[in-house]
């Protein structure tokens, strides 16, 4: 578990390093990886494109996804995700400045996991990433890596 | 009619009689008293055979002329009250006259006034009886010879020709009054619309059945209505454009402030996570005046995340449709006043509700209004001992209102316009912090339930806002769009 990675999909590179530096601060150790849009996160996680050499497996124990990105939106990415046998039970964390309830519903109804919304104070913002990194990683338990394909 | 003519007859026959027996009777009785009286009278007076006869022929004369004398008085009588009577009967009659006279001539009179002319037409004998104003409306300036329904009929134009011919034909068959409109072709070539109503006259089957009818041009109403009709559609058209046009701005301006307040809040936490940060990370290497200068930042971003915090809700307020639904309205105010008291435990504020309040409105939107308007009590009583909040029923122009009043700072009522103002305070952020937002929100929302709202105020005595919301539905259409 300790070895395999967090997704973020995130296109504001100050969220990034502000995220990163709160995921930092709750002390985890798994590696993160960040894609900066919506085809570059699908690229990442179905093993497409510039990641067409990547190993697929294991896949990420949660993404962390932004719902207005470049190229594909977040409720596109998932839209696909949901219809890949592969990530249609992948983890999903909707994580998004947005809190419209028509793009809460419409997330939730494109399957995804969780909505939680960026807060704009720096600290409520590093102990809701803290939170969600240390569910996410130490609390959730995942369906095992090759679960599915035993089917 | 007849049967009043046969009651005059039996009245006349009775008094004829009546008259005649006046004339005999006396006679009769004057005649039986004479010859019972006159010959013994005689007798006893006269003795002498020649004088006898001498007067008796003198008595045979007196008794002639006595009765000659009265039956020249009675039928003087008579033929004096005959008189009378006939006289009494041709008075009638010319009143009688006069007066169809004058009625025909009211007719006439109204009929020409209003340009309206009228034609009798008999069905059997096809003979008519027009009003020059009827010929004139056909473009006749002297009578024609003969008017029958196929000439009226070739003036009708062609299209309409069979409708007017069908809808006359089966009125005539039933009986019936009808009207009818149509276009016609005059004399002169013009074209003209008339307006014709008919009605079937009464009459016996020897007279034939008579039809009369009424005809006008109505042409200038026709164009008039016309006018109308099409001022009508263009205006309706025009209403239309407007509204898409207003409509796509106010989406293009909902959609803009829906942006820009996500967007706005992305830099934002880079500013303040950044300053955060960097107070949290190299505070050692920061001496007193730059920590001094980024706690400010983080204040700053704090209150720009407040203003798009407001402005988010305040455009929300504007978007999407009204659902109304009966909101306890009592109910909301003890638990939002529940929730402030959660917040400030250490605020003493009574509060005074008036139960069973309720309302039809949009259940989400009026939590957003009472969440301001008590915040705003809530917050404005803040330095007032024995704070108090109350919330009552009231009326506003005869109009079921809701009224929440405290006895907090209250503002300056030479002000009270700019309170609904959005960014417009009348506090400064030192005496009591805000974004100027919450009231322009409240307003926004009692106008999209087509209501209003009034702010009672005094400095240091209190405020008071109350609110009516029409109960009515589609009140949504008067969507504000400033």
């Amino acid at each position: 578990m300790r070895d395999r990675c967090l997704l973020l999909v995130e296109d504001n590179p100050q969220d990034e390093l502000l995220t990163l530096r709160a995921l930092r601060k709750a002390n985890l150790v798994n590696p993160v990886e960040v894609t900066r849009d919506g085809q570059q996160a699908l690229d990442f996680l179905l093993g497409q494109g510039e990641f067409a050499d990547r190993a697929l497996e294991p896949l990420p124990l949660v993404v962390l996804l932004d719902l207005k990105l470049p190229k594909l939106s977040g409720v596109e990415v998932l839209e696909r995700l949901r219809a890949n046998e592969r990530t249609r039970l992948l983890p999903v964390v909707i994580l998004t400045s947005s809190d419209e309830s028509a793009d809460r519903l419409r997330a939730y109804e494109v399957g995804a996991n969780s909505f939680v919304r960026k807060p704009v104070g720096f600290a409520e913002f590093a102990e809701t990433i803290a939170r969600l990194g240390v569910y996410w990683v130490a609390t959730n338990e995942p369906v095992e890596p090759g679960a599915l394909r035993c089917r | 009619m007849a049967r009043k003519l046969d009651d005059i007859n039996w009245a006349r026959g009775q008094s004829a009689r009546w008259a005649a027996v006046q004339v005999v009777l006396p006679y009769t009785l004057l005649a039986l008293v004479w010859i019972f009286l006159s010959d013994r009278a005689l007798n006893w007076m006269v003795a002498d055979a020649e004088a006898w006869v001498w007067w008796s022929i003198a008595k045979g004369s007196l008794f002639v002329l006595v009765t000659s004398a009265l039956l020249y008085f009675l039928v003087r009588r008579l033929l004096t009250r005959i008189n009378r009577l006939l006289m009494n009967e041709l008075r009638l009659r010319e009143r009688r006259k006069m007066e169809l006279e004058a009625s025909e001539q009211r007719l006439k009179f109204a009929l020409e006034t209003s340009g309206v002319g009228s034609v009798e037409i008999d069905l059997k004998t096809r003979n008519t009886i027009r009003t020059p104003l009827h010929d004139r409306l056909y473009g006749y300036d002297q009578p024609p010879e003969r008017w029958t329904p196929e000439i009226f009929l070739g003036h009708v134009i062609a299209r309409d020709r069979e409708r007017v011919r069908k809808a006359f034909e089966s009125a005539t068959r039933e009986g019936r009054e009808w009207s009818l409109e149509f276009r016609i072709r005059r004399l002169d070539g013009k074209r003209r619309w008339l307006w014709a109503a008919g009605r079937p006259l009464p009459g016996n089957d020897e007279e034939g059945s008579r039809v009369t009818i009424i005809v006008q041009d109505i042409t200038e109403m026709r164009e008039a209505q016309e006018q109308v009709r099409r001022l009508n559609t263009s205006l309706e058209r025009r209403v239309a454009e407007r509204t898409a046009e207003l409509t796509a701005a106010n989406q293009e301006l909902d959609s803009f402030a829906y942006a820009v307040s996500h967007d706005l809040r992305a830099p934002l936490r880079a500013m303040n996570g950044f300053s955060e940060a960097l107070i949290e990370d190299c505070s050692d290497q920061l001496d007193e005046t730059a920590r001094g200068y980024l706690n400010q930042i983080v204040l700053a971003s704090a209150r720009m995340g407040e203003l798009i915090e407001g402005l988010l809700v305040l455009s929300r307020c504007t978007r999407g449709q009204i659902e109304r639904q009966s909101v306890d309205l009592s109910a909301l105010a003890e638990s939002l006043l529940e929730e402030l008291r959660r917040a400030e435990p250490e605020r003493q504020v009574s509060q005074e509700i008036q139960p069973g309040l309720r309302l039809e409105a949009d259940p989400r939107m009026i939590e957003v209004l009472m969440r301001n308007l008590l915040e705003n009590a809530w917050k404005y009583t803040g330095q007032t001992e024995q704070a108090m909040i109350r919330i009552q029923a009231g009326e506003i122009d005869g109009q079921a209102s809701i009224a929440i009043e405290d006895n907090g700072a209250g503002f300056d009522p030479d002000h009270s316009e700019r309170l609904f103002k959005a960014f417009q305070r009348l506090h400064r952020q030192d005496e009591f912090p805000g974004t100027g937002i919450g009231l322009a929100t409240v307003q926004r929302i009692v106008h999209r339930h087509g209501g209003r709202i009034q702010a009672e105020g005094q400095t240091g005595v209190g405020a008071r806002f109350a609110f009516t919301l029409r109960s009515e539905g589609n009140s949504d259409t008067n969507r504000e769009s400033h």
